[in-house]
């Protein structure tokens, strides 16, 4: 079993795909944005039914940010959301969430 | 200066501060191992919580070895199990396998853990096999409660399904509707709070409802609630008045609701001090709940049942080095869902990466979003962003609450087509 254990993690090691998101100061934006992905999905754009977000740049997720928690664009849920976060927190994880979807 | 330059200026700040000199920390690898053990990661439980820490743990530092113990083969969720119950949907629909976390570079093991044995840092499986950990991440949800009503027992659950876990009691809930004759009585019994899902048995009954309206509609709900106010109260009952007219009765805990035993072979629920009987064709009998039984053995509960942590790194107040997330943990104000478990996961992940690799703590974010269908095509949701505020989460005031109020049939429309699309991204963000 242990002896499995062990193979195993070192095959992860060596076959690690998925992109790493740890730089030394963005487990923050990770925090702040990564729950995003709950409703929109990671990047791919699967049209599941909720528009997905993985064309916006970062001034174009904040500038929609800003709008839906304004109230100036309409929307079910996201003023609900927009509203727990300030301009800091918009601007941080909108340049997250758009490195994480190139 | 730009504010996401500020925002940076402030984190490595705070790195100077915790006495390491950022530019060293910088050239090191990811992880910092301590005597070659340091970096390996057991998670127990692959539900909501659990598969989303092993995923993120492993995508936030590739270096770290994680392991997911989980004793089932594959995941049915309890999201949109209503709509099993209903008819509307089956079992393969909601089931998840581990094939996409293996894919991701998590070991899975498929097992029931025994043990913990936090002095040693190992943890103890039913074969008695040992696995050594450097940080222990329990999710282990819910267990159900058989001792809190007289007669509600685990045989009892056979006659009345509490279906408050997904698989064979959502088909026995299910079966039980469809041998209905038209006419019943269908008794939903949610308990009194904390418990998994706050507006799930609300959903539940209103899917039921639906059903019933399409294939029996002389039938009728009655919610035998412990409770005098639920989660969603207004628009669940708004949605029936349009919807369900007649069909479903809600009596308050202390106007009668509470059960305070069972007599499941005559399926007969006995309220108020034994002054009223209720006896119908189906009884939905949802039983208090605990942390899971792995976080009692482990001494990680206190007196509330449930398990008290830290806020921002979800760090157990009673064990070192154990986590616990997910509907075990006591959140503060983060109810107990599957996209509260998940968001909570992604916090836990965040701060062992960071502890393991001797930085500050990260300052935490939670989101919650429940939503809940009244009918296919009728939606509605509560949402909140949470934080951490002297040591306890709060949500953000100001922020969240619940869909407003109206008659505009296409904005409830959206919002069930926006509960699927929730479904589909969550089910692929932890299982994918
Ligand atoms: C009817 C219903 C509807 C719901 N709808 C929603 C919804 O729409 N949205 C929402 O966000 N939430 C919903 N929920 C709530 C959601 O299901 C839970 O909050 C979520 O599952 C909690 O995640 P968890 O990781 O704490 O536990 P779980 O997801 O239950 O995962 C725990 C896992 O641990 C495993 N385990 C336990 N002990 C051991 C052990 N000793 N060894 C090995 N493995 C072990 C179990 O097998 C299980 O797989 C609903 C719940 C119900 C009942
Ligand atoms: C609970 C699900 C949910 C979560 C969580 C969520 N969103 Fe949304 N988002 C939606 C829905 C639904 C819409 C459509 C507008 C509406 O009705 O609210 C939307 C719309 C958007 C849009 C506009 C997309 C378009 O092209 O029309 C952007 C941008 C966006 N969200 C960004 C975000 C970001 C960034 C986050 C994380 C902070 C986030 N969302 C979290 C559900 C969610």
């Amino acid at each position: 079993m242990i002896k499995h254990v062990l193979w195993t993690a070192l095959l992860g090691l060596m076959t690690c795909a998925t992109p790493t998101v740890l730089a030394e100061d963005n487990l923050r934006d990770f925090v702040l944005g990564s729950p995003c992905f709950n409703c929109h999905g990671d990047g791919s754009p699967k049209g599941n039914g909720i528009p997905a977000i993985s064309s916006y740049d970062a001034a174009g997720l904040a500038a929609a940010l800003k709008a839906f928690r304004s109230g100036e664009r309409h929307s079910t849920v996201m003023q609900r959301l927009a509203l727990g976060y300030s301009d800091d927190d918009i601007e941080a994880l909108s340049a997250w969430l758009a490195g994480q979807q190139q | 200066m730009t504010v996401r330059d500020a925002n940076t200026a402030l984190t490595r700040r705070h790195f100077l501060l915790a006495g390491s000199a950022a530019g060293a920390l910088a050239s090191l690898p990811p992880i910092v191992r301590a005597g070659g053990s340091a970096g390996r990661v057991i998670v127990i439980g692959g539900g909501f919580g659990g598969a989303t820490c092993a995923r993120y743990l492993r995508r936030l530092d590739p270096a770290l070895s994680i392991t997911l113990v989980e004793r089932d083969p594959q995941f049915i969720t309890c999201p949109f199990s209503n709509l099993v119950v209903a008819g509307r949907a089956d079992l393969a629909a909601i089931t998840h396998s581990y094939a996409g976390l293996r894919a991701a570079g998590v070991e899975v093991i498929h097992a029931n853990v025994k043990s913990i044995d936090a002095e040693a840092h190992r943890i103890a499986l039913e074969d008695g096999s040992k696995l050594p950990y450097d940080r222990l991440v329990v999710s282990p949800g819910v267990s159900l409660r058989y001792d809190a009503t007289p007669g509600y027992d685990e045989a009892a659950a056979h006659l009345m399904p509490h279906a408050w876990k997904a698989g064979t009691q959502t088909l026995l809930l299910r079966d039980q509707l469809q041998a209905m004759a038209d006419g019943g009585v269908v008794v939903i019994a949610p308990p009194a709070n904390p418990f998994r899902c706050p507006p799930g048995p609300y959903e539940r009954a209103s899917l039921i409802a639906g059903y019933l309206k399409r294939h029996k509609p002389r039938s009728k709900i009655l919610i035998l609630d412990a409770k005098d106010k639920f989660s969603k109260q207004g628009l669940f009952q708004d949605g029936w008045d349009t919807l369900y007219p007649g069909m479903i009765e809600w009596v308050a805990g202390s106007t009668g609701g509470l059960v305070e035993r069972v007599d499941a072979a005559t399926r007969t629920l006995v309220t108020e001090s034994g002054f009223t009987e209720h006896t119908a064709a189906v009884v939905n009998f949802i039983p208090r709940q605990h942390a899971g039984a792995i976080a009692h053995r482990a001494d990680l509960v206190d007196d509330s049942g449930w398990c008290p942590v830290a806020a921002h790194n979800f760090a157990s107040t009673r064990v070192p080095d154990v986590h616990v997330i997910g509907d075990a943990a006591n959140a503060g104000a983060m109810p107990k869902s599957g996209f509260a478990a998940n968001s909570q996961a992604k916090v836990c992940a965040a701060a062992i990466v960071s502890e393991l690799s001797g930085r500050t703590p990260v300052e935490p974010s939670f989101v919650n979003t429940c939503y809940s269908l009244v009918a296919e095509d009728y939606g509605i949701s509560v949402a909140a962003v949470y934080r951490a505020m002297d040591g306890k989460i709060a949500a953000i005031k100001g922020a969240g609450g619940v869909s407003p109020k109206t008659d505009d049939a296409a904005f409830r429309a959206s919002e069930a087509a926006y509960a699927r699309g929730w479904y589909a991204s969550m089910a692929s963000d932890i299982w994918g």
